[in-house]
């Protein structure tokens, strides 16, 4: 640990770590960038701890900064911030954008603290029981992913329901995996590869906002945010103390779904989002600035950031694409991750456990500067930011392939973001039938090979059981609460006479 | 009783025709041999999926439209009320189309630059975009000269000097 807290470690670390916090809030630029782009330069330095401990830093960083624009612009830096825009960003709005981060930073802490002690005790237990998942389950727990983040987003769960059926229908696009059938391509090759998820999200958020925001003209001249002058860290702790639970939960959550290998962080911020959502008393207030709506996805991000090593490093399965990266560095510097590492390189694996354990504690001075530093740049009147955010929108979008179709999807999906919202239908589902679409088609189609046609094992396994009871019970049940809330109060006060 | 003004409709009111086409459109352009169609359970074929999606899309259409017929419907009954809100709503559809028209005036801009990228080159088309779209936002002409050249920069050292990424030069020549 104390070779940990050398200076020729901690100052690479850090700015490794500034580097992360700088691509995770540039939105177009995603955490698995950001890893890949520190995973070369971490090989030039002659200490392999160092290397390890960049790459580590990196990872929980750029999934926090994520946040940063997603609070202040309502553009998720990264996938995984999708859910903090809903609430995150409509504190912004009502000024409170400084105690947001706030919030969102120290639980992003705790939940990267959290999942990464739960990382520590109980990984070979959790790592052995995601195996146990086959098509049939990952099917579910698709169709699980979609239909909730359909029931959270705030509107018509049956309008989201069709969004997140029309990005099922988007991720179709490009060569089927199974037969090799080029489907709505017209021909294209840009489309082969299917369409491209960081267009489309920099489109349906990016611009779609900027769109949204001129038909206000009066207030384009204002900044862009009512910024305080402090972070508002007394407000924050008072409501840590007060909400600890919360945090607790999501970030449980988090590092469980991030421990399901292709259940990555963005999936786990919406699990926790949902649950919230579900459990609260007061559910109408998500998506009005409620703390609940920051600290769960927060916590939850960063929990599956750490959980999701829990298979890469006991089974070396890739939790996402972020440890995928992380496995590949990991073999270069000689660590072989599965069962036997922790015999075979029980020292490095402590060394790794202390490094994501520091990395929480210095995610604090990072995160904080790195608000900072956005902070100041939104106090600029909102016409020259959202000119700001249509040249890195389509930046953005072009720098991922260096191709301008991606920029005409990306204006494409702006178009669609901003139709769909004058419509009331939520645009979040959208995103995530794109990003889950593959992975419940694929298991889907291989489940019914495997069975030779029969959707039995999709209904009785128990695994698949649960999942798809969960799924039930997730419309079933505020359907049912609300029956038996309204008959209790009728009960209560009968109709006058 | 009058019948009421079209665009009296609610909130969503043209999402059904577009699901609807969006559906008929997924069913006929789905995958491009048809020989790998549906398949069967056994082993279902690469439009299975589309084609299911696509009538998941046109249901929902039809149910839309048959909830804006209902709303019409029972806002055409209740008169005195209705009359309240077409006066309402006919206040708001003239300040949104007002609106709408800023949008289409931005969303041109941002075509024709994309369009411009490949011919005038990063440096150029984003100067032009930004002065543009800072004069229409309301931004002064200094303010909006001095903004393009703070953005071209900040991109450049960004995108360029740091992440490496090529972008487009142009057909101008022009060495930025």
């Amino acid at each position: 640990m104390l070779e940990l807290l050398q200076p020729g470690v901690v100052v690479p670390w850090m700015l490794a770590m500034l580097f992360g916090l700088f691509v995770g809030a540039t939105p177009g630029l995603t955490a698995t960038m950001a890893v890949a782009l520190i995973v070369p330069i971490s090989f030039y330095l002659p200490n392999p701890s160092t290397g390890l401990a960049m790459i580590i830093g990196v990872s929980f960083t750029a999934i926090f900064a994520g946040d940063i624009p997603a609070i202040y612009l309502r553009i998720p830096g990264t996938p995984a911030s999708a859910a903090t825009t809903l609430d995150g960003h409509a504190l912004a709005l009502q000024g409170r954008a400084g105690y947001a981060l706030a919030l969102d930073l120290a639980c992003s802490c705790i939940g990267g603290l959290i999942g990464v002690l739960l990382l520590m005790f109980l990984a070979p237990q959790l790592a052995r029981f995601a195996l146990r998942f086959s098509n049939f389950e990952y099917f579910w727990l698709g169709v699980l992913g979609l239909s909730l983040s359909a029931a959270v987003s705030s509107g018509s769960t049956a309008r989201g329901l069709l969004a997140a059926g029309f990005g099922m229908l988007l991720s179709t696009v490009g060569i089927d995996m199974v037969s090799g059938t080029p489907r709505f391509t017209f021909g294209r090759s840009d489309l082969m590869m299917g369409v491209g998820f960081i267009p489309v999200m920099i489109g349906l958020f990016g611009l779609a906002e900027v769109l949204r925001n001129v038909r206000h003209r009066a207030a384009l001249s204002a900044p862009a945010i009512r910024t305080e002058s402090g972070l508002a860290v007394r407000e924050c702790l008072r409501t840590l103390r007060r909400r600890f639970r919360t945090v607790l939960r999501g970030s449980v959550v988090g590092t469980f779904t991030g421990a399901l290998p292709g259940a990555g962080a963005d999936i786990a911020a919406w699990a926790a989002y949902g649950l919230e959502q579900k459990i609260a008393q007061d559910p109408e207030r998500f998506g009005q600035g409620t703390d609940d709506g920051v600290i769960a996805p927060a916590s939850a991000h960063n929990g599956a950031v750490a959980g999701a090593w829990i298979p890469a490093l006991v089974f070396g399965i890739p939790g996402d694409s972020v440890t995928a990266i992380v496995i590949g560095a990991m073999l270069m510097y000689n660590l072989k991750p599965g069962p036997l590492i922790f015999e075979q390189s029980g020292d490095q694996v402590q060394t790794i456990f202390a490094i994501a354990l520091i990395t929480q504690f210095l995610l604090l001075p990072c995160g904080y500067l790195g608000i900072k530093a956005f902070g100041t740049i939104l106090r600029l009147p909102r016409n020259l930011v959202l000119t700001a955010v249509v040249v890195f929108s389509v930046v953005g979008a072009f720098a991922l392939r260096n191709s301008l179709f991606d920029v005409y999807v990306m204006v494409a999906f702006g178009v669609v973001g901003f139709y769909l919202e004058s419509q009331r239908v939520p645009v979040a589902p959208l995103i995530l039938g794109l990003i889950l679409g593959p992975m419940v088609e694929e298991n889907l189609r291989a489940g019914l090979i495997k069975t030779g046609g029969s959707f039995g094992p999709f209904l009785t396994r128990p695994i698949s059981l649960v999942l798809w009871l969960l799924l039930v019970g997730s419309f079933l049940g505020p359907w049912i609460a609300r029956r038996l809330r309204r008959s209790s109060r009728a009960k209560r006060c009968p109709p006058a006479p | 009783m009058s019948p009421l003004p079209f665009r009296r409709l609610p909130p969503g009111w043209s999402l059904g025709p577009v699901l609807i086409l969006l559906g008929v459109l997924a069913i006929g352009f789905a995958p491009e041999p048809p020989r790998l169609g549906l398949g069967d359970n056994q082993d279902p074929g690469p439009r299975a999926v589309p084609l299911v999606l696509a009538l998941g899309l046109i249901t929902g259409g039809v149910a839309e439209i048959v909830k804006a017929w209902v709303w019409r419907r029972r806002l055409t009954r209740s008169a005195g009320a209705a009359a309240r809100k077409a006066e309402e709503d006919a206040a708001a559809d003239s300040s949104d189309a007002k609106s709408l028209g800023d949008a289409a005036v931005v969303l041109v801009l941002v075509v024709g630059y994309v369009a411009a990228l490949p011919w005038l080159g990063f440096s150029v088309s984003t100067s032009l975009l930004v002065v543009a779209l800072l004069l229409r936002l309301g931004a002064r002409w200094m303010t909006a000269a001095a903004a393009a050249v703070v953005l071209v920069l900040a991109v450049r050292l960004l995108f360029v000097g740091l992440f490496k990424v090529q972008l487009p030069v142009g057909q101008l020549g022009l060495p930025f």
